[in-house]
């Protein structure tokens, strides 16, 4: 046994440059920075770790901006910036480490402010590399971000969270300019116009939101999760069936997930309709148990029914 | 021993100790080393995975089963790499890393690899080198300007006379 770890230590200190700095890229910059400690080899590995993962809790703006030249890749996977007090007189910087990620291919992009005062630099909407982006705020991310140009013609996920909609159509032409889009996070929309928010896309199969979904248009739809805390509180009197059943809840939705359903009649009416209309569904989740749903008719065999209890 | 039966194409894969394992084909080919030989026509008899040993071997195996029982969703896929990865020491991590790489396996390499990130975190210096079989070849006042170069990184690192 003894021999056993000696021998995958050892093979662990022979494993290449790429390997090591793969695994390196997982680690938050600094971490990675720390390991020029360990030995010769490993002196500037982390330089070449195409990866960069900033925190202001550890990491303070000359910090990064050292970093940020001594780092060498041509291209990088991931940028990782999580600013969480943002000083004034700051922002041109912060643009500028956002296009520099840009303009070396990123792939990923994940950023946290605690504020917004037009922090992402247009490129980020322009990139022809972005695969993953994901930007989050304790306060709210104003949809002014979203900039006129937009063209992101790879992005597969988008996470933004939370968002100040004033209405308009910037959050929705974002959504539109992405036609590789699969994946919609959208975490708590506070609308400031009563101006229905549409979300039309061929390509989304997954879409997560939170907030009232006035309209989708997205065919390719396989998974659905909302809360919808506008309705309940509302107390909306009544549903009205769509004149059609929309192609993507017939053919196409597989998961539908219902969060806080309190048992009004227009909740239990619209999972009467979806159990009714959806024929591939594979799975409903329901927070909040309500039996008589288990009574309802469902027209597909397949379909296995769970309520979820909320801890 | 992992034994699956009534799946319809099973794969027979031998550990570096001769251990033997059978493994549903839709789930060992998430390692694209796998996948290679099965495409190639090489998948008839036993396939032997050279670098890998029995236990690791079983491991991954059971990973294999696990992540492609679950279908396309994300979160729960992250949430049971998360378990998986939960009570493994660094050396299983090791040989874990090791075994994901020679596979040829993104999800399980990366999952790893932040794991190890995580383990690696508050560690000293001295625990690293050790745990990663590093020789320190730098010379005393070489290791000291490093240490000086990068010192702000250390803040909040176990001292060396640690485990």
């Amino acid at each position: 046994m003894e021999n056993r770890k000696l021998d995958s230590i050892i093979r662990l200190s022979n494993l290449p440059d790429s390997v090591l700095s793969h695994i390196l890229s997982f680690f938050p910059t600094k971490l990675s920075i720390r390991t020029s400690i360990l030995a010769r080899r490993w002196r500037y590995l982390w330089s070449y770790v195409p990866a960069l993962y900033f925190d202001s809790e550890y990491d303070d703006e000359e910090f990064i901006e050292r970093v940020s030249s001594l780092h060498k890749p041509k291209t990088i996977n991931t940028f990782r910036l999580y600013l969480k007090d943002v000083h004034n007189g700051i922002e041109p910087q912060i643009k500028a480490w956002i296009a520099s990620a840009i303009k070396r291919n990123v792939q990923s992009v994940d950023l946290f402010f605690t504020c917004f005062d037009n922090l992402l630099h247009q490129s980020l909407f322009t990139s022809k590399t972005l695969v993953d982006l994901k930007i989050s705020s304790s306060s709210f991310i104003p949809v002014v971000v979203t900039p006129l140009a937009v063209c992101l013609p790879r992005l597969k996920k988008i996470h933004l969270s939370p968002v100040l909609y004033a209405g308009g159509t910037s959050l929705s032409d974002l959504l539109s300019s992405c036609p590789a889009l699969e994946e919609v996070v959208i975490r708590l929309i506070i609308k400031c116009s009563s101006r229905p928010f549409t979300i039309s896309s061929p390509t989304i199969k997954r879409l997560t939101v939170r907030f009232q979904l006035t309209q989708i248009n997205t065919p390719a739809l396989r998974y659905l999760n909302v809360v919808d805390y506008l309705s309940v509180s509302e107390d909306i009197k009544s549903w009205i069936e769509p004149p059609q059943v929309p192609k993507c809840l017939s053919s196409h939705l597989r998961t539908i997930r219902l969060v806080e359903i309190v048992g009004t009649k227009h909740e239990f009416e619209i999972v009467r309709y979806l159990l009714k209309n959806a024929k591939v569904l594979e799975r409903m989740e329901i927070i909040y148990v309500l039996e008589q749903i288990d009574l309802l008719e469902r027209r597909s065999e397949a379909c296995e029914l769970e309520f979820v209890e909320i801890f | 021993m992992a034994a699956e039966t009534g799946t319809p194409t099973t794969l027979t894969l031998k550990s570096n100790d001769d251990e033997l394992f059978s493994v549903a084909e839709s789930a060992a080919i998430l390692s694209v080393t796998i996948r290679n030989m099965v495409e190639d026509g090489c998948a008839g008899g036993v396939i032997p995975l050279d670098n890998v040993d029995g236990k690791t071997l079983a491991s991954v195996i059971t990973y294999m089963n696990g992540i492609s029982a679950i279908p396309a969703d994300e979160e729960k896929k992250k949430s049971y790499r998360d378990k998986f990865l939960s009570d493994k020491d660094f050396e299983t991590l090791a040989d874990m890393v090791l075994a994901a790489n020679y596979l040829n396996m993104s999800c399980l390499m990366d999952a790893v690899s932040a794991k190890i990130a995580q383990v690696m975190e508050k560690k000293s210096v001295g625990w690293v080198r050790r745990k990663f079989g590093i020789e320190n070849d730098y010379t005393p006042e070489e290791e000291a300007a490093v240490k000086e170069e990068h010192k702000w990184t250390f803040e909040g690192v176990e001292t060396d006379d640690d485990n």
